[in-house]
């Protein structure tokens, strides 16, 4: 079978010793048994913070954007802070599905799943703040060419925006479909397992008839493939354009050339960070152990130190270019070390510690080989991120061109109410997700068990000694 | 009366099921359908079957949503009611473009990506809640299943034999 | 005849009769169904039950359809409550004023008078609403506006107002309190006590003579006057120097040098401010006006200085004395002696002002009088009348029981003077007292009568303000409450009750005949003011230096001294209740709704006083008790001023009013420390207590770090003798970028091909930082044209002012001697890291010197004021930003804001670089929470119907106000004539008292903006980004030799 050889030093990306069978028994398993005790107190959590999120929403679209902390400086905070950081965690899902399939790597088929399902949640979290940060939500449908009663009234499409506008929703909804063609077989899988009537009419739905023809393999081969190229262009664009906002600006600290791909990067470092955050947890829950292997949880760490070099890289150019410009603008929001001393001291040190410091510590295999220091590790990026993005919204705008107009942010209980409620949110879309979707693309996964599967490398490996 | 009958040969590992396939091609007994639980390799050559053409759809797709692009970027901010936007120049499209970049990929991206999908049901047949195409519900499991339309019954359980199926079930057309 | 068309229905409104249009015969038999489908057209309630009921009305209770049709309709509702818009019911004119065309503004000249400032001024109308003050061209200097008479039309719409004449403290009738005065006048009579009529200055001849003949009826009447800022010690000097109690007018236009000792004649120093022709004097040339202020507070005057010495008031005392000996051959110490070096070098060219006690003006007379000034023009100045003597002698008269009936106008000596509780029981000695007054204050709770004033606006009357100038005053509107102005109420009381005579405007234009000379009452009506009234000049005839010099000196220096002054905004306090001048920001400190304690840097750390910013930048100050000679002022908080000098504090009369209105509260009354004359005071202690204030702050950072191109100045030498654009020393070298063709001036390299703007108007605006004094007149004028929403201090103190035009204040910082300066003599941020002098701190508080050398304002700091408004860029970053295209550019050069296209994403004001967008954040009109004059009735009259008011969400600022623009295009068009240069203008460009803001079209190849564009002085705000602005800056140039003194 030479199209099933793999050289035998690699590590096997599925552990113990599995039959096609046993790879849907484990897939299903989790769909077909009842939640734990463990999901259902997540859940609960989850469902608070989402509710409690969601009343601060309603109180802010009620009284007024003056429910934040914003001023006439600081016209942006937490909102779009938030937002760059949803977008960001969104990457790393369509880069592990679609850019990792187009080169043909195997591992991701174990996480790829989840990573989508995760970017199409983390998109939705996004795609909630540009919406209520704006003064009349009850217009926002303006944002859209609409043809409409006023006459020649139309969007502008010189608005980086209106970019946003364009690239989010494409971005979300090609993940989204992306995902779901994936997800076909695995639910005429369940189908085909289903026993009560309500599950198999639930799956029958979803899974459109599938049958698994031969001929509908090789289109369904194609599609991914197509949908992946078309995928991996359109997720680098998505956070080059939420760049834009910042990079087509004229405000000192935003104007710069170098956002597009210091966000690009950015946005896969904090993604990889959730990835890991999320997996370790539903490898636990799920019992996934033997295909979410520590290959996995090693290499996705190292694509971590990877993006992380590239944002340490990204800061230096940032300051270089800062003294470089000759601008006393950019000099001074960079050179002179107010950042780091001034009362948003605390926000710069936690971005260089988050984001520089910490995860240098994965350059250790001994670290990045150990569970529980991956998912702290992986924690405390996501933080950093965060910081990095607070950073560059508050710290620029609050000290601009004309000194007499300075002045600063400090978010109110709304807008942490608003954070809270998205992570929340997230939890919930995660957790019910966890219990309702093969979480892991089993259909894929058969296809690699005789190249990577433990039993027959032991067997290639015995045939080698006779 | 016809003695046509669907035979259902059901191998248990995709190397069988391979092996099949070629003993049957040799002697020329045209196979109906192959249900397999994932893309086995080489089975779509096996099969000669022709390469799907449902990229070069997705192509086309994409050029007609840059076109979209195109004509809704140049209608609404060059041609129906042209503004000065921050002294952008908005006198003919050619000035304006670069401006237009970003929504005109992301109008090609998506019509490419949402009507390709929508291609690949429409030819196979799938929709919400269509009833299985697959005649046995393992196949989605862990079972590779070859199905007949034939007069010679024997001839195919014969090879079916041969190439190491594990079960056969045969149905009056 | 108009019709509207809504809901496919047409209704036709009669505008000019009173007829009605049926259009059936169903409405013919039953009029009112006319009036129930109007009702129809704007239902406004959601018709649930309706709608549930729907086809099957039959079917009882709720059916599972019903539901589900409940359940979609409710989120329809929803959505459509959202989007509902008010409809406010509109009534025309049944008959038509003729003079009244819906749309049109009428202007009335008239003049403002409240009892303390004083304006020639226009008012505009709308559909018979005062809206809106102008200057009365026609006036000169006393028809210049400044903030608080760009704001009185909206004190005519206070909603906390007496409303009604009262009696014993119930409503009632002018009938009856008639009556009752009347009775208390004749027992006044019967018993020989006095008939006291107790006003403000009121210096209007009609006024006296009315007196006079009411004297005559009731020979125990007397009138006295009581002014909150009485002017007494110059009125006094006046006496002594001139013979008359009038203050001298000056006129500043000639003159080469102002040396001012405390005096702050750029605010209500003299009765009048003498901006306008400072301003004049101050254009930059070899014989620029010079001023020197020698004082103690930072005042607007100091701010505006070239050189500014600052000492407590003893040694200002000092200084003053050494100038009189050393001009008078004395021997005199270092400074002083410059001084009287520069006083001679200029002789009748320079004036001195000097202000404080008596002394302290007589000496400035005689200096004047010595060096034969020429600013003395010979005119008297009338406006302020007060009498110390006499009305001490009124005191007496009261608390001894001697008078009948008093009847105070407009007056509250119980708040406004340190002796207010005495009066307060004096007053109860008196049988009859009649409170004219406009708020329900303590002496409205004191009196048994009370009429309600007729504001301004409301009334008739005639002044004399100064030699040959005589004004009238028209009423503008129909009175909005049962009120009566004084004069009516004495011709009343004068010729009893249903007398025809009764009748001010008869009677003012009877007497008006004597005063206007040849021209008719009409004439005299339509310009407002004419030549005439009192004619009386004034000159030298006296003066005693000694004994100036010795009560000059026995003001006992303390460790610690207090100077009270009055606040560019609130002034006395008369219109403390008017929330745009509380919102106002002061000038110099440029906190709104409060006044403070002024501490020097110095001081505050000897005491342990201090400022702080909290994590949203606001600021908090300590609070202190105050004590002067045995009074204390509880809770005063504190502000630490740079520019204040060591030893002296100051503090702000005319806050802290506890019955005149929920606005006027704010502060602490300063009052009880002031004696009537002397704002100078001596011995003063300080307890600190507990607590931190919480202040509304506009601008906290005070200095420009070391980015001196935004707000430019220069030497008056450098600019005489440098060329602009010179190599080496240019002091306005245009910014030059290095390109591939060689060095290009900034504004020549474009990306884009740029926009035709030649055809029709191309507005720009110009603004000279030089004849900025920063009096904030503007401010309040473009409020008042565009309806900008007051905020309220929680909101200010969150940095979400509203204004659209506001005036940026910028110190000096010092310069160490280690560091040698580039060539414009200022040190720059990179001189300062160079110089290793610990670093341009970022985000440090101007108190803390570890924060940085360029953060930490001068001790006696330069300061430069900096009106900043949309700049209405060419090349506007807001614009390219909104992604719904609600702000885009005007082909005459505006940048225009759409409100109801906006959605509010808040980019713009993001990318906004001189972030002069407004957002609103709330609702500001109708909501409680923002209880301003936008929230009632009465208030909402000053809205300019012109211009929309704002709704929650949407992003606001400076419209080059095009409402104007556009009219005079309009009227262009209509006569159908080409528009002469000047006729284009803005609201703050009206304001403006000293022509620092001119407003033109570019386009017009003649135009005077097109001058001041060409003019070397000129430059662009942060022109490296490129922006394009139509709005264009002139650099402020100081009269002094070196660059820091």
């Amino acid at each position: 079978m030479s199209g099933h050889y793999e050289a035998p030093i690699r590590e096997p990306l599925i552990i113990g010793h599995k039959t096609y069978h046993d790879i849907s028994e484990d897939i299903a398993r989790p769909i077909e048994e009842r939640a734990g005790k463990l999901w259902w107190v997540s859940f609960w959590i989850a469902l608070t913070l989402f509710l409690y999120g969601f009343g601060c929403i309603a109180y802010t679209i009620g009284t007024g954007i003056g429910a934040w902390g914003l001023n006439r400086t600081n016209n942006w905070g937490w909102d779009i802070t938030n937002f760059v950081w949803w977008v960001g965690i969104g990457h790393a899902g369509t880069l592990i599905s679609a850019v990792l399939l187009l080169f043909r790597q195997r591992w991701r088929m174990s996480v790829n799943r989840s990573a989508e399902a995760m970017t199409i949640f983390a998109v939705v979290q996004a795609a909630i703040f540009p919406v209520i940060h704006m003064g009349r939500v009850w217009v926002g449908y303006w944002v859209f060419p609409l043809p409409n009663q006023f006459g020649s009234l139309w969007t502008n499409f010189n608005s980086p925006l209106l970019w946003d506008v364009f690239a989010i929703s494409t971005y979300f909804s090609v993940s989204t479909v992306f995902w779901f063609m994936g997800l076909i077989p695995d639910f005429a899988m369940i189908r085909d397992r289903a026993k009560t009537p309500w599950t198999k009419r639930i799956y029958t739905f979803l899974a459109f008839g599938w049958g698994g023809k031969a001929k509908h393999w090789q289109r369904f081969e194609e599609l991914s493939l197509v949908l992946a190229g078309l995928a991996t262009p359109l997720v680098f664009s998505v956070h080059t354009t939420v760049s834009f906002d910042f990079a087509t600006s004229v405000i000192k600290g935003w104007h710069s050339t170098i956002y597009p791909p210091y966000f690009v990067a950015g946005a896969v470092f904090s993604g990889f960070a959730m990835v890991q955050t999320l997996l370790l947890v539903a490898r636990k829950v799920c019992h996934l152990e033997d295909y979410i292997t520590m290959y996995h949880i090693e290499i996705m760490n190292i694509v971590i130190i990877i993006t992380g070099g590239m944002v340490t890289v990204a800061y230096g150019t940032e300051y270089f270019i800062g003294w470089y410009s000759g601008s006393r603008y950019e000099d001074f929001t960079y050179l002179s070390p107010g950042a780091a001393t001034g009362p948003y001291w605390w926000a710069f040190w936690a971005l260089i510690t988050c984001n520089l410091i910490v995860p240098a510590l994965f350059w250790f295999k001994r670290v990045r080989t150990n569970i529980m220091a991956t998912f702290i590790i992986a924690l405390i990026i996501n933080i950093g991120m965060w910081f990095e993005r607070f950073d560059i919204i508050v710290i620029n705008i609050s000290r601009d061109y004309l000194p007499s107009s300075w002045t600063m942010f400090k978010p109110t209980i709304i807008d942490v109410g608003v954070f809270l409620g998205t992570i929340g949110f997230f939890g919930v879309l995660f957790l019910l997700y966890a219990r309702t979707f093969p979480v892991i693309a089993q259909a894929e996964l058969k296809t690699i068990l005789k190249i990577s599967g433990e039993t027959y490398k032991t067997k290639e490996e015995e045939d080698e000694h006779h | 009366m016809s003695t046509t009958k669907i035979v259902f040969g059901i191998y248990a590992d995709d190397d069988d099921l391979l092996n099949g396939v070629h003993a049957f091609n040799e002697k020329g007994i045209a196979i109906n359908e192959v249900y397999t639980p994932f893309p086995v390799h080489g089975l779509d050559k096996a099969l000669g079957l022709r390469k799907t053409r449902i990229s070069d759809a997705a192509f086309m797709y994409a050029v007609y949503g840059l076109c979209i692009g195109v004509t809704v970027t140049w209608y609404t901010m060059n041609h129906d009611w042209a503004q000065n936007i921050g002294g952008k120049p908005s006198f003919d499209w050619g000035h304006n473009m670069p401006a237009f970049v970003v929504p005109m990929f992301e109008l090609m991206v998506f019509c490419a990506a949402h009507m390709m999908s929508l291609t690949f049901l429409i030819r196979n047949k799938m929709y919400p809640g269509c009833p299985p195409q697959n005649p046995d519900p393992r196949t989605t499991d862990d079972k590779f299943m070859m199905e007949f339309v034939t007069d010679n019954v024997d001839a195919v359980k014969q090879i079916l034999i041969d190439t190491g199926v594990e079960e056969i079930n045969v149905k009056d057309a | 005849m108009v019709n509207v068309i809504i809901n496919n229905k047409k209704l036709e409104v009669s505008m000019a009769s009173n007829k009605i249009q049926f259009r059936s015969i169903h409405e013919l038999k039953d009029p009112s169904l006319n009036g129930k489908l109007a009702l129809k057209e704007f239902q406004s309630e959601i018709p649930v039950d309706e709608l549930l009921r729907g086809d099957q009305s039959n079917e009882s209770g709720t059916s599972r359809r019903n539901f589900l049709k409940l359940l979609g309709f409710s989120t329809a509702a929803v959505t459509l409550a959202a989007c509902e818009a008010p409809v406010i019911k509109t009534i025309p004119y049944v008959v038509k004023p003729h003079e009244i065309i819906p749309g049109i503004p009428n202007y009335y000249a008239s003049t403002y008078f409240d009892g303390y400032d004083f304006a020639s001024v226009l008012v505009k109308t709308r559909e018979g609403r005062p809206i809106k003050i102008e200057p009365n061209p026609m006036a000169n200097a006393l028809g210049k506006t400044n903030a608080r008479a760009q704001a009185a039309v909206l004190s005519l719409y206070d909603n906390d107002k007496v409303k009604q004449p009262k009696l014993n403290g119930k409503d009632d009738t002018f009938d009856s309190v008639d009556d009752f005065v009347l009775k208390g006048i004749s027992q006044a009579q019967a018993a020989g006590k006095k008939i006291v009529v107790l006003s403000h200055s009121f210096p209007s001849p009609t006024f006296k003579k009315l007196f006079a003949d009411f004297k005559t009826k009731y020979p125990s009447a007397e009138l006295v006057t009581y002014d909150a800022v009485p002017h007494s010690a110059a009125l006094d000097a006046a006496q002594e120097v001139f013979g008359q109690r009038a203050l001298p007018v000056y006129d500043l236009s000639k003159t080469q040098l102002v040396v001012s000792f405390q005096a702050d004649f750029l605010g209500d120093y003299n009765g009048a401010s003498l901006e306008t022709s400072y301003g004049a004097a101050r254009k930059p040339g070899p014989n620029m006006l010079r001023h020197i202020q020698i004082e103690s507070n930072l005042s607007l005057t100091g701010a505006n200085a070239d050189t500014r010495v600052q000492l407590k008031p003893s040694a200002v005392n000092k200084v003053l004395i050494e100038v009189y000996n050393g001009l008078n051959g004395g021997t005199v110490s270092k400074e002083a002696g410059e001084i009287v070096k520069e006083l001679q070098a200029k002789g009748s060219n320079a004036v001195v002002f000097a202000d404080g006690s008596k002394g302290a003006f007589v000496l400035a007379h005689l200096i004047n009088q010595k060096l034969a000034s020429s600013a003395l023009t010979g005119k008297a100045n009338f406006l302020k009348e007060f009498d110390g003597a006499k009305y001490k002698e009124f005191l007496g008269w009261m608390s001894s029981g001697q008078v009948g009936v008093l009847i105070a106008n407009n007056v509250n000596p119980i708040y406004s003077s340190n002796k207010g509780e005495d009066f307060r029981k004096a007053l109860e000695k008196v049988a009859c007292v009649v409170a004219i007054t406009d708020k329900k204050n303590e002496m409205y709770k004191a009196a048994k009568a009370v009429i309600p004033v007729a504001n301004w606006l409301e009334s008739w009357g005639d002044f004399a303000p100064q030699t040959g100038v005589y004004t009238l005053m028209q009423p503008t509107i129909q009175k909005i409450y049962k009120s009566r102005q004084i004069e009516d109420s004495l011709l009343v009381w004068m010729n009893g009750k249903g007398n025809p005579a009764n009748n001010y405007y008869d009677y003012l234009k009877a007497n008006a005949a004597t005063l206007i000379g040849g021209t008719t009452f009409n004439k005299a009506l339509y310009n407002g003011v004419i030549a005439g009234g009192n004619t009386s000049g004034i000159s030298y005839t006296g003066g005693n230096a000694q004994q100036a010099i010795t009560e000059l000196s026995s003001f006992k220096s303390a460790d610690l001294e207090l100077v009270l002054y009055t606040k560019t905004a609130i002034g006395d306090g008369t219109q403390a209740n008017n929330p745009w001048l509380q919102e106002l920001p002061d000038p110099i400190t440029r906190l709104s709704w409060d006044n403070y304690l002024t501490v020097s840097p110095g001081d505050a750390e000897k005491l342990g006083l201090n400022n702080d910013l909290n994590a949203r930048m606001q600021l908090g100050g300590s609070i202190v008790n105050l004590t002067v000679n045995g009074v204390t002022i509880k809770d005063v908080p504190v502000f630490v001023q740079p520019g204040q000098a060591d030893g002296s504090f100051g503090l702000a009369l005319g806050y802290g009013k506890k019955d005149s209105g929920k606005v006027a509260e704010t502060g602490v009354n300063a009052y009880p420390l002031f004696d009537g004359s002397n704002s100078i005071l001596s011995n003063v202690k300080i307890e600190k207590t507990g607590g931190d204030h919480e202040f509304a702050g506009m601008q906290l950072q005070n200095t420009l770090m070391g980015r001196y191109e935004i707000a430019r100045e220069v030497p008056l030498d450098t600019f005489l003798n440098v060329k602009f654009d010179d190599e080496k020393l240019g002091w306005n070298k245009p910014l030059e970028y290095h390109t591939i063709g060689g060095a290009m001036p900034a504004g020549k390299i474009d990306l884009w091909d740029a926009f035709d703007d030649t055809d029709g108007p191309h507005f720009n605006l110009s603004v000279d930082l030089n004849s900025c004094t920063g009096c904030g007149a503007c401010v309040i004028a473009c409020q008042a044209e565009n309806n900008v929403p007051v905020v309220g201090k929680e909101e200010v103190r969150m940095s979400r002012d509203m204004f659209w035009l506001r005036i940026d204040r910028y110190y000096s910082t010092d310069i160490p001697a280690n560091v040698d300066l580039n060539k414009d003599g200022k040190l720059s941020q990179e001189e300062a890291i160079s110089a290793d002098l610990n670093v341009p701190g970022m985000y440090g508080h101007f108190l803390d010197k570890k924060s940085g050398i360029l953060n930490h304002p001068a001790n006696n700091p330069d300061v430069i004021f900096q009106p900043v408004m949309c700049q209405h860029c060419n090349h506007a970053p807001c614009e390219t930003v909104c992604p719904v295209a609600a702000t885009s550019h005007g082909k005459q050069g505006q940048n225009q804001m759409a409100y109801n296209r906006c959605i509010g994403t808040r980019y713009c004001a993001n990318n906004c670089p001189y972030k002069v967008r407004r957002f609103n954040w709330f609702t500001y009109n109708l909501n409680d929470k923002f209880d301003f004059n936008q929230n009632n009735d009465l208030g909402r009259m000053v809205l300019n119907p012109d211009v929309v008011v704002r709704t929650r969400g949407v992003m606001e600022k400076c419209s080059m106000c095009i409402q104007m623009t556009q009219n005079t295009i309009l009227e262009a068009k209509k006569e159908g004539r080409t528009i002469k240069d000047g006729e284009f203008t803005t609201a703050c460009v009206n304001a403006c008292p000293t022509t620092a803001l001119k407003f033109g079209d570019m386009n017009d190849k003649n135009s005077e903006i097109r001058a001041l564009f060409s003019t070397n002085r000129r430059y662009t705000l942060l022109e490296e980004i490129g922006t394009k602005p139509n709005v264009f800056y002139h650099t402020k140039v100081r009269n002094r030799k070196e660059n820091n003194v």
